[in-house]
């Protein structure tokens, strides 16, 4: 659909496209930001209602998939920075536990990558996006800077420090990162 | 850095399963048609515009067909006698007291909104409605503050520590008893429980705030007050759960129900569950469920869609025919010690159905369900 505006499709067309296509690769970019299957499905639900409301406004200058992950994104932050999810927190802790009767060490695979990939999510949100944009979902830095928001030089700092920090957990848990 | 292994790993750790699936179509869509089939947002904008058109043209005509309206009116005085309300008037419009409808929504907007209230805002707005402190008790998360409202100006001299009797409702001691959890780390109120008098005025209605995702829904309870009458073993299973005295329970009880597990391991056979379809109503935040050879009908199990996680043990399942119309928004499905000896077909007939743990000695096709996005353990 690159290339394409507004006018090429219509609303319902649009959202089943998005849904379809971007559907998966949304919900784990939200699941990045909040950490929370539950919460990720209502806010994946909000970003779907806000980009139906919006499909007036896309206008084609961007990538329609680069268009709805930049919604997706600010929902998220939206999200964050509301005491609301704070509160959550306290209550979803147990809900969150995917399988409450296995331990999740027992269906590790692989543990060292397993590590690297547990330290990028815990990493603070700033340079957690730089890093899960990058690996999980193949951007470069003008596209992460571009679907952030973010001036390109920001995002090359950003990931500087991020691969900094990623480096000093690994060595601390004594793991080897090549 | 393998960008691949790291790609798969993060993957990993965000879940092993797709994460966008039909239900999240279905919630959209049913959200969009919800819009689009109401009268509100497809009349109203209209019937404002229009509105807002008229008053302007009305205004315009006055305008026009009242002179100059820059000029002092004539007779100041007269005007002044006219327009301004009496005073008395003005204090005893001030004066009313809140109605109960106006206290349940202030309250509920303590934790609607995307800023709840904190402690302070709380008790500004507990004064304000003439609601007075009654208990205070502290769990891990923070207070958990018993409030009673009264339902004129008068400041209650009867103090309560817990829900009052209906009698005392029906006197009109009070018209609301309110409880506020309040999340101590960020001073924030983050759910309510509410119980006054039902719109018949026989009984109690009991509402209380959701947990999780569902945080700013209140589910509701008619007959709050009533004692709940069931088989034995259930009835004790289910106070055990909530931590009060199987006699003491009440149909408000069932609402706080959020596990439940019914061990009938020392009896012999299987237990069946009997109980009034309104019980099982009642249990609106229930999302754990554990049978040990305990079997629960099918038309119970639907009276409960807000199961998530469900484990059988012992002889009470096959193919999950009988109860699979009961579960479809299970997402957790613990089948290693029950007799399930289904296909990988029964299990897809529950379309909520994320985790299985099952022995794929039974369900040797099981990559049919790991095709399906489902996490399939053993």
């Amino acid at each position: 659909m690159t290339g394409h505006t507004q006018a090429d499709f219509s609303r319902d067309e649009a959202i089943e496209y998005i849904m379809h296509h971007y559907g998966e690769v949304m919900k784990r970019t939200i699941y990045t930001y909040v950490k929370n299957h539950h919460t990720t499905d209502d806010l994946f639900q909000e970003v779907l209602i806000l980009i139906y409301r919006k499909w007036d406004q896309f206008n084609g200058q961007s990538q329609l998939k680069t268009w709805a992950m930049r919604i997706a994104i600010n929902r998220c932050k939206d999200y964050l920075r509301s005491p609301l999810h704070r509160i959550k927190l306290v209550k979803d802790q147990w809900l969150d536990k995917k399988d409450p009767e296995q331990p999740e060490d027992t269906i590790i695979q692989n543990e060292q990558w397993q590590q690297v990939a547990k330290a990028i999510l815990n990493l603070p949100v700033k340079y957690r996006e730089v890093m899960i944009l990058t690996f999980q979902q193949n951007m470069t830095q003008k596209e992460i800077a571009d679907v952030t928001d973010t001036p390109l030089s920001t995002v090359k700092t950003r990931m500087q420090r991020a691969r900094h920090m990623l480096r000093e957990h690994v060595n601390e848990e004594g793991l080897t990162l090549e | 850095m393998s960008n691949k292994n790291l790609k798969k790993a993060i993957d990993d750790q965000i879940s092993k399963g797709p994460l966008f699936t039909e239900e999240d179509r279905r919630r959209f869509y049913s959200h969009t048609q919800k819009k689009r089939s109401s009268w509100w947002n497809q009349g109203f904008p209209r019937l404002l515009t229009v509105m807002t058109t008229l008053l302007v043209l009305a205004g315009s005509f006055y305008f026009f067909t009242s002179g100059n309206p820059f000029q002092a009116p004539a007779s100041p005085d007269q005007e002044t006698v006219i327009d301004k309300p009496m005073p008395e008037e003005e204090e005893k419009e001030k004066e009313e007291p809140p109605t109960l409808e106006e206290k349940i929504e202030q309250i509920k907007g303590m934790i609607h909104t995307e800023e709840p209230a904190n402690k302070e805002q709380m008790t500004e707005i507990v004064q304000a409605l003439n609601g007075k402190q009654v208990s205070v008790t502290e769990d891990e998360q923070g207070e958990r503050i018993s409030f009673v409202f009264s339902p004129n100006e008068k400041m209650l001299e009867t103090s309560y520590t817990e829900a009052p009797s209906l009698e005392a409702f029906q006197n009109g001691d009070l018209d609301l008893f309110a409880v506020l959890q309040l999340a101590e780390e960020y001073d924030m109120v983050y759910s309510a429980e509410l119980t006054y008098l039902s719109e018949d005025g026989e009984s109690l209605t009991k509402e209380k705030s959701g947990s999780g995702a569902s945080q700013r829904q209140f589910e509701k309870v008619v007959g709050a007050e009533e004692p709940v009458s069931m088989k034995d073993l259930t009835l004790r299973s289910i106070a055990r759960s909530l931590d009060k005295e199987p006699e003491a329970l009440t149909k408000g009880d069932l609402l706080d129900l959020e596990e439940l597990t019914i061990n009938a391991s020392h009896l012999n056979g299987i237990y069946d569950v009997e109980a009034a379809p309104e019980y099982f109503k009642a249990m609106k935040s229930l999302k754990v469920l554990k049978l040990n050879q305990a079997m629960i009908p099918v038309e119970l199990l639907k009276e409960v869609p807000t199961i998530e996680q469900v484990k059988f043990i012992g002889p009470t399942v096959k193919d999950l025919s009988s109860v699979a119309d009961g579960l479809q928004n299970v997402q957790y499905l613990n089948l290693i010690n029950s007799s399930f000896d289904g296909t990988a077909e029964d299990l897809l007939k529950l379309k909520s159905l994320t985790i299985v743990r099952v022995s794929p000695s039974v369900v040797p096709d099981y990559e049919k369900l790991q095709f399906e996005g489902i996490d399939v353990r053993w």
